[in-house]
């Protein structure tokens, strides 16, 4: 496999990204060689701004990048006090230290003296000082970017709860999950993902819950990723997963800092990644995919009807359109004598076999969905209205596909939506199902389950079963399955992922 | 063994639903010497044999609580240890192969009786053996999803069946005697491959497996029973006319508008076949693996169902030929072998040893 024809192709058209192995460079006394380094790194970028001055006969200058400062506080917090102050009995590397005592507390600072650490955090927003004769750099956090206000997230609506969800930036949603959790045990370690975009990656858990041999996987995941770009949290996902192959993944995402707080209080870590609002969390069971924030706002009696809810649609998503297939196909003897006349005439006026049928309208289903998806939302709108009025209706009376058949597929579509987080997969096991079905039937359907039931069983994402607490039976944890306990009784204690192994 | 732990739950809810597929799938030509009534005896009289056939493996497993025979027999003799693997997994394979030609014949006269269904026995064979290579983890939590369903499928058909029963159909219990029924027990207690499997992969369950053991054989002697109570019942003579006379039972069964419950049966039927058929080539895949270390599982596995599918793909289609291969005494005597014998005689070699 190691020289397979495949991959030699893939290496014709692709590059390895190495690790640097560029040795450190210092920052230099020169202030024009350290400039021109500067110049040399970043090229002609008109965003770069250089602003020199000369104070007490020393020489400075301030690189920063238009668009990702805050002005106001550069020219009233940083700028302002260094022109104040007095350098004239000040020599060398003395003098950074001196403009950096003198700017406001207020302000994040930070002293190096790599040079490409300096860039580096000019890039992300940092203002970068230099003073001929100082062989450091310092940098004040003055980033100020535009952004998103915290919107209710899309993805995840509720009736209940916070209107709030996660931005972009990390930095604000670090502090959303914080105002939610007021204690030392919420901890987060920062790493650095992606040979080029040194995208940041935030990992958060709670200290005194979270198993320690759960979070260096993380870690150590995240840093063996090896990644040119991060463009979003969907790239880090794969790192995280379990290695056996599935449709399902054992990685949560959410945009809710609620949520997100609620998943690492039990003992759960969550990773952010700067410039998405979908944070990641792990491990991630099966179950919780029926589990949402309104469940645990609402009365638990609410809650166990509207969960069942969404296992019967999760049912009817997979398996509604196969089966349909294999009892029209091969067991007619299972429909109700009331309908097996119904469904036989509609049937036979179609010119395809039902399979077919059952294939191509599904097909035609997906293709208008991605095709709202992706629309502009008032364009959207009216490929909804082509997609339900003009090909559902006109087919049915052109007599290409039934009627019955167009009942099963808006159930399946609606019934898909209810568990919105499980989409991925239901989408290809029902095509797959539909063909089982039309080949061997409810028996080839049973043997498709099967398969899928083993593959779900056998995931054990950072060793916890993925099907856990069904199975391995963890009876305790029953309690917030399907029926949910009170919280008068679930306040006292609380559940941790760890005991779930 | 590997090393992989299961529950004692795990391991017989596994063992409980390959047992009911061996029950949903009698021919009556195993029971032909009994009366009906009878029928419901033995099915409680074979599980009493298995209990007094797993008497010496008790024995030999309150010794060595972590060791399967193979380990035992390795321990005393390596070579012999090599020897008895291939023997066992030549067991496992024979029954591997019988499952899966049982499932074609079902499939082959009952479900699609004018359709060549060769390609459904390749694909049991294929999902087995993926089954297998995702280990007994995963097969043992896939038995505790499935085992809750099933039994709820299995009662409710039994359900819709009670008002159909005739107590006229119940004959005299042991009409012809008490030895043709203690040799009908006693055959269906040789087709019990889940006695096998205890001997090789006890020592993968961690629990109270005695009691654990004594629950299995109580739930499955009374779910058997019941069936057999209730398909005399209902069916009377007519069962012997069957080639499948569960299934037939459960075409009977009626709910509301909704008639002929067989697809329900046969599903639970096809669920529990693939348990089987992956467990037995999973524990087929370990043993060799241990022994040719040279061979990867995927390899092993591979190969078994390569073969597997061929041999089934020869006899698929023939009556004969499966009725050659299904052979009462050869089970008999492979089970009585490798779950009875082989412990029994180690259990005295390891007292001898202690003794000198």
């Amino acid at each position: 496999m190691k020289n397979s024809w495949f991959k030699k192709r893939i290496e014709e058209i692709t590059v390895q990204d190495e690790k640097s192995n560029k040795e450190k460079v210092r920052v230099s006394a020169d202030l024009q060689k350290n400039k021109a380094y500067f110049k040399q790194q970043l090229g002609e970028s008109f965003d770069v701004k250089y602003r020199d001055c000369t104070v007490s006969g020393h020489d400075f200058v301030f690189v920063m990048l238009d668009g990702m400062c805050d002005h106001l506080l550069i020219t009233e917090q940083i700028m302002f006090p260094v022109i104040n102050t007095d350098f004239s009995d000040t020599n060398g590397d003395s003098i950074v230290y001196k403009a950096a005592d003198g700017v406001s507390a207020s302000i994040d600072k930070s002293i190096t003296s790599d040079i490409d650490k300096a860039i580096s955090e000019m890039l992300s927003g940092n203002l970068v000082l230099m003073a001929q004769g100082a062989q450091f750099a310092v940098l004040f956090g003055v980033q100020s970017f535009a952004k998103r206000s915290p919107d209710e997230p899309g993805t995840e609506n509720q009736e209940r709860g916070s209107r709030e969800g996660f931005v972009e930036n990390f930095k604000d949603n670090i502090a959303m999950v914080r105002r939610r959790v007021r204690s030392p045990v919420f901890k987060i370690k920062t790493l650095e993902v992606g040979t080029t975009s040194k995208t940041r990656v935030c990992v958060c858990y709670m200290s005194d819950r979270t198993d320690g041999k759960l979070l260096d996987d993380v870690v150590e995941r995240i840093k063996n990723a090896q990644l040119d770009i991060v463009a979003g949290s969907g790239f880090i996902q794969p790192f995280l997963d379990d290695k056996k192959a599935s449709v399902f993944t054992c990685v949560g995402t959410t945009e809710r800092p609620d949520v997100f707080t609620a998943k690492l209080s039990e003992g759960k870590v969550g990773i952010i990644v700067d410039g998405t609002p979908d944070a990641l969390i792990v491990p991630h069971l099966f179950i919780e995919n029926f589990h949402s924030l309104d469940d645990y706002l609402k009365r638990p009696y609410y809650a166990a009807f509207v969960r069942t809810l969404k296992i019967i649609s999760f049912m009817f998503s997979v398996f509604l359109p196969g089966l349909y297939v294999a009892i029209c196909t091969f067991h007619q003897e299972m429909i109700p004598e009331t309908m097996v006349f119904g469904i036989t005439s509609q049937e036979s006026k179609t010119p395809l076999p039902i399979v077919a049928e059952a294939l191509l309208i599904h097909l035609v289903y997906e293709i208008v969905r991605e095709a709202g998806l992706r629309m502009p939302k008032a364009v959207g709108h009216a490929v909804s209205i082509v997609g339900a009025l003009v090909i559902g209706e006109s087919a049915v009376t052109a007599g290409i596909i039934a009627a019955p058949m167009l009942i099963v597929v808006g159930l399946t579509a609606v019934s898909s939506f209810v568990v919105s987080s499980l989409y991925e997969p239901v989408a290809v096991m029902r095509f797959t199902f539909i063909i089982i079905g039309g080949m061997v039937g409810i028996y080839g359907i049973m043997m498709g389950f099967a398969a899928v039931l083993v593959n779900m069983a056998s995931l054990s994402p950072y060793n916890t079963p993925f099907m856990s607490p069904l199975s391995p039976t963890k009876i305790g944890a029953w309690r917030d399955l399907v029926m949910r306990e009170s919280w008068v009784n679930m306040g006292k204690r609380r559940m941790e992922i760890s005991k779930m192994k | 063994m590997s090393k992989s732990k299961i529950s004692t739950f795990q391991f017989f809810s596994m063992l409980f639903l390959t047992r009911l597929l061996t029950t949903f799938t009698y021919i009556p030509s195993y029971t032909k010497d009994i009366e009906l009534s009878d029928l419901v005896v033995q099915a409680v009289l074979r599980y009493l044999i298995c209990v007094v056939m797993m008497i010496p493996v008790y024995f030999l497993f309150k010794r060595n609580p972590d060791m399967n025979i193979l380990d035992i027999v390795r321990n005393k003799w390596a070579k012999g240890g090599k020897i008895l693997a291939v023997f066992y997994s030549a067991v496992l394979f024979y029954f591997t192969v019988t499952t899966v030609s049982r499932l074609d014949l079902f499939t082959g006269t009952i479900v699609f009786p004018e359709t060549n269904v060769n390609y459904f026995l390749v694909f049991v064979i294929l999902i087995g053996c993926y089954g297998a290579y995702l280990g007994i983890e995963a097969l043992g939590r896939s038995a505790v999803l499935s085992v809750i369903p099933v039994t709820a499928a299995l009662v409710f058909i039994i359900a819709t069946l009670i008002g159909k029963i005739d107590f006229l159909n119940y004959t005299p219990v042991f009409y012809k005697g008490v030895l043709p029924v203690f040799k009908t027990a006693l055959n269906a207690a040789g087709r019990t491959v889940e006695l096998v499997m205890i001997t090789l992969a006890i020592p993968v369950a961690s629990g109270k497996k005695t009691k654990s053991f004594f629950i299995w054989i109580f739930l499955q002697a009374l779910v058997t029973a019941s069936l057999f109570f209730v398909e005399v019942g209902v069916m009377g003579n007519f069962t012997n006319t069957q080639l499948f006379p569960v299934h037939s039972l459960a075409a009977l069964a009626k709910f509301s508008m909704f008639g002929r419950l067989d697809p329900i049966i046969t599903g639970i039927w096809i669920l529990c076949a693939f348990l089987k058929v992956s467990f037995l080539l999973y524990l087929q895949g370990d043993i060799l693996h241990k022994e040719f270390e040279n061979l990867s599982k995927k390899t092993i596995l591979a190969g078994l169902g390569a073969l597997s599918s061929v041999i089934c793909l020869y006899i698929a289609g023939s009556v004969q030929r499966f009725t050659v291969v299904d052979n009462s005494l050869a089970k008999l005597i492979a089970t009585a072998l490798t779950a009875t014998v082989i412990p029994a005689v180690m259990l005295v070699l390891n007292r001898r040893k202690k003794y000198e």
